[in-house]
């Protein structure tokens, strides 16, 4: 670690990160005490004081991961891939379940969702693929490899089934690839086939609920009592809101418990009715400058393998934050994904907080100076 | 190399869309919708609760309760948006109350005001609201509202006047309860709670007002003298009937009332019913006798809604007619033969009875239909009907323009001239009562005037009305509608013959004061052979006050197809007794 490193540490990066995640854990805060809530009572809830616990080890565990030059993962591609693989198979042996699916592992008292490291895992592990010296996309047969990369831990998790986690391998996939030179005309092939297969997936391989769900976001009120509540109570959460919101603490929805998973993958709802429309939009700008800022970095970064990380890591907050905040304005189905930084669960937040080190790393490690 | 930073900068720009995309909706929802939005919360959030506002009371003059109101419970259930709860809820519910749960998911989709809780069981007992209440977490959309619910405890007395609440929407819609709504309703008490998703409570009400209960009448009535009365009317007539001498004596009427002032001091029909189970079939099959007739079974309040032929106690109105105008004068006496044909009409008196020349004394004592017809006939129908309605009998003004219940409930008398070609032999017919009909109502005050001199007072029922503290709204002091001015002469002359017509009475004989009074045998229209009841004994009616030198109670007896009027002495007597706290 020399003087250099500190030079080029995006502090502007890490300072938005902090940004979004104490905020998350206000809101996260005021969604889980009933009753009359202050920034006191903040400290009566379990879920507050463990989430802000999280958020301290999370960035710890950052700042660690930052000062690791990113370039040593390389030379654990295959063990970090295969591993990562063999747990998303043990849970689909011996995994708990939760709301119908198998998603979680649990390693004595912790549970662990292994779909969340093995994002991480597949970002590092296809950039290396993609950076390695001499590979191109120039013909059909160059795609075999990383297609065959991401699509086994994607069928996987999508068996579990958790087609929204599934989707974010492919995006993550999409991304790098587009960004490693991916021709046109192939994107375009690939994206006509992943429309048939998806029509196909929809009308063969889906679970009837998940069906349900997936369409339900177009029309709520035919099930206001079942299927169709999360997105209304979520609607009008965030309507009532208005243009300053609710104030923070005083949510009727969030305070009243109307709003389902209002911690969890409804918690952008909270903001919503929280904070306004002003109090969201700048939530989403803050958002979305982390994102841009992350592909700022990529276009900064000394080598591809750098360059794909930051792409992955972007690619995998964007798709997140459109498919969470597009679901909780009946946008975008219900899929069930978290808004990373700001939904409570440790394997998401820390997964998110570990990629962000990551990208830390590639602008620490990278040539030019940032400032 | 520049072909990837080129689509890296491309990546940002999507990620730009992705930020325009979202915000766009977002501004669409909170800003454009925002206002629906708040509304929709705050209907989650919000419930209406209504506190039954308990109906006020009715009192009768000596202070027994009437009508009085007790708390009924009714179970209810919120809108209940989870549907398993939802579920839960209704099976056990349905447990509790021992119905189908079909039945209440049938009331639940019927229920169109979501606010307020859909009403699923009213009337239920104590026992299960206990066992509800120990339950209710297991329910949490379930309410239990106190409904007020009308009882009148002393069931039979006064049933007809006092009427009828609707058991729904809790308005009177009959007698004194539709009459006076307006009073005895009192004012709901509402509040708004803030309720959170399982429909519990949270914090206090956000808005609330107590419910007012409504205001209490206070009725003339005695319910003492309205027990005595009844039960001397009932016993009268059961014996009849067993005695086998009259089939048809299942109904009558008793009015008394104060000659000074118009109050009704009791108001009595019979057969009277437990006014708990007005419309209640099984209650009249368990007690009402099986052979009572259906006409007798009707609940018609036989002093204000019904009308009859009265008779004889006609006979003052032609006599005072008779001496007010000069046709007669006191002294001039007729001669009586038992039977005559005056106006091309046969008249005879009762039982062809010869009783020579009377005079308008004697005629009254004796009841001399030849008499009467006579002075009948010097009068002319048109001074008979200016008589008729200076005694407030006319048709214009029902029951003497009693209101205290409304005048669509009530029946005017009825007027032979209508829609008739008028001979003389009518003239002739209603001087001694045939022909016309009359409220036992309007009989009542007609006796009055008689009794006072000819001030016509209000008949009236209520006397005041007080709030749920005890304070009086209104007082309502006696009201004289008009004022004739009979000659003390002429009405001495009358009173006399009433004296005497009730002192030749077996029931008033052994009295320590005289008393005033005149029988009617009010006879069927035999002609018409469609009458269904000309065959039957004529009604039986009685009209007086007592005591005769300083009259305090103004009776009106009748009794229906029981045959002659001083069968209803009897139960004139009864009453006396009772008023004047005699030892018989």
């Amino acid at each position: 670690m020399g003087k250099k490193l500190w030079k080029s540490y995006d502090y502007i990066l890490l300072l938005t990160i902090v940004a979004i995640s104490f905020l998350g854990v206000i809101i996260l805060g005021s969604s889980s005490v009933t009753g009359e809530t202050s920034f006191a009572t903040l400290f009566s809830s379990q879920t507050f004081i463990k989430q802000l616990l999280w958020v301290v080890i999370g960035l710890v565990g950052m700042a660690i991961f930052s000062l690791i030059d990113y370039s040593e993962w390389q030379r654990f591609k295959i063990p970090l891939y295969l591993f990562s693989l063999a747990l998303l198979i043990l849970v689909m042996v011996k995994g708990s379940s939760a709301w119908g699916a198998q998603r979680w592992l649990a390693i004595g008292k912790l549970k662990l969702q292994p779909s969340e490291p093995a994002k991480i895992a597949i970002i590092l592990t296809l950039s290396a693929t993609m950076a390695k010296e001499g590979r191109t996309l120039e013909k059909w047969k160059d795609l075999i490899v990383p297609l065959l990369h991401v699509g086994v831990p994607m069928i996987v998790i999508f068996r579990q089934p958790d087609l929204g986690t599934s989707l974010i391998f492919l995006a993550i996939a999409a991304s790098i690839l587009f960004v490693a030179g991916l021709r046109w005309i192939h994107l375009a092939v690939l994206s006509v086939a992943g429309a048939i297969g998806s029509v196909f997936a929809f009308l063969f391989l889906l679970k009837p609920y998940q069906k349900t769900r997936l369409i339900i976001f177009q029309d709520p009120w035919q099930d206001p009592y079942g299927y169709g509540w999360q997105i209304i109570q979520s609607k009008v959460a965030i309507g009532s809101g208005q243009f300053l919101g609710r104030g923070l603490f005083k949510g009727t929805q969030t305070q009243l418990d109307f709003l389902p998973a209002k911690n969890t993958d409804f918690i952008f709802s909270v903001i919503g009715e929280e904070l306004g429309f002003m109090g969201a939009s700048l939530f989403l700008l803050m958002y979305i400058f982390l994102i841009t800022r992350i592909l700022k970095i990529g276009l900064e970064a000394k080598d591809n393998f750098g360059r794909y990380i930051c792409v992955g890591v972007a690619a995998m907050l964007a798709f997140q934050l459109l498919v969470n905040v597009g679901m909780t304005i009946s946008i975008m189905p219900v899929t069930g994904l978290p808004l990373p930084l700001v939904s409570y669960g440790r394997s998401s937040f820390l997964t998110t907080m570990i990629s962000l080190g990551l990208v830390l790393s590639v602008a620490a490690h990278s040539d030019t100076s940032i400032f | 190399m520049n072909s990837t930073l080129w689509r890296i900068r491309l990546l940002k720009i999507v990620c730009v869309l992705i930020l325009a995309v979202l915000i766009f909706n977002l501004f669409k929802i909170q800003i454009i919708e925002g206002e629906e939005w708040a509304n929709v919360a705050d209907n989650n959030r919000f419930r209406h609760l209504v506190e039954l506002a308990p109906r006020g009371r009715i009192y009768s003059a000596n202070g027994v309760e009437l009508a009085s109101s007790v708390p009924t419970y009714v179970v209810a259930l919120a809108d209940e948006q989870n549907k398993d709860r939802r579920e839960q809820t209704i099976i056990q519910l349905a447990g509790f109350l021992d119905i189908e749960p079909n039945a209440i998911e049938e009331k639940l989709s019927k229920h169109r005001r979501k606010f307020e809780p859909a009403i699923i069981a009213t009337d239920v007992d104590f026992e299960t609201v206990l066992q509800l209440e120990e339950n209710r977490h297991l329910m949490p959309s379930l309410v239990i509202q106190v409904d007020p619910q009308r009882y009148y405890p002393e069931k039979d007395l006064l049933a007809h006047p006092l009427g009828r609440v609707n058991k729904i929407d809790r308005r009177g819609v009959e007698g004194l309860e539709r009459s006076w709504d307006e009073y005895l309703q009192g004012i709901d008490g509402f509040s708004v709670v803030q309720v959170n998703v399982d429909n519990r409570q949270v914090g206090d009400p956000v808005n609330s007002t107590s419910a007012i209960p409504g205001d209490n009448l206070h009725l003339t009535i005695d319910t003492r003298l309205q027990q005595a009365a009844q039960e001397s009317l009932r016993r009268v007539l059961q014996r009849l009937r067993d005695e086998g001498k009259a089939n048809h004596a299942w109904a009558g009427a008793v009015l008394i009332m104060d000659p000074n002032t118009g109050k009704i001091l009791a108001q009595v029909t019979e057969p009277s019913f437990d006014n708990n189970h007005r419309y209640d079939k099984i209650w009249w099959a368990e007690n009402i006798p099986e052979e009572m007739p259906d006409w007798a079974k009707k609940l018609t309040d036989r002093t204000y809604q019904y009308r009859r032929t009265v008779g004889s106690t006609f006979k003052m109105v032609t006599g005072l007619a008779g001496l007010e105008t000069g046709v007669i004068t006191a002294r001039e006496k007729i001669y009586a033969g038992g039977r005559t044909r005056i106006n091309n009409q046969h008249v005879n008196d009762y039982g062809y009875a010869v009783h020579g020349n009377v005079d308008m004394r004697r005629a009254l004592a004796v009841s001399s239909n030849i008499y009467f017809a006579t002075v009948g006939s010097r009068l002319g129908s048109e001074k008979i009907y200016e008589y008729i309605e200076k005694f407030g009998m006319s048709r214009a003004q029902k029951n003497a323009g009693f209101d205290d219940i409304s005048l669509d409930e009530q029946v005017s008398s009825l007027d032979y001239r209508l829609g008739r070609t008028w001979v003389g032999g009518h003239t002739v017919q209603i001087s001694y009562g045939q022909l016309n009909e009359f409220t036992a109502m309007q009989m009542g005050n007609y006796v009055s005037m008689l009794a006072n001199g000819g001030t016509h007072y209000k008949p009236y029922l209520v006397e005041k009305v007080t709030d749920y503290q005890g304070e009086t709204v209104d007082f309502f002091e006696p009201q004289i509608l008009d004022q004739q001015d009979f000659s003390p002469e002429s009405l001495k002359v009358i009173r006399e013959g009433m004296q005497q017509s009730a002192a030749s009475s077996k029931f008033l004989k052994d009295l320590p004061f005289a008393v005033a009074g005149k029988t009617g045998s009010a006879e069927h229209d035999r002609s018409n052979r469609k009458n269904k009841d000309r065959w039957r004994d004529t009604h039986s009616w009685w009209v007086g006050y007592a005591p005769y030198d300083d009259p305090e109670i103004a009776i009106v007896v009748f009794m229906e197809y029981a045959g002659a009027g001083s069968r209803s002495i009897e139960v004139a007597r009864d009453i006396i007794d009772f008023y004047f706290d005699l030892e018989k």
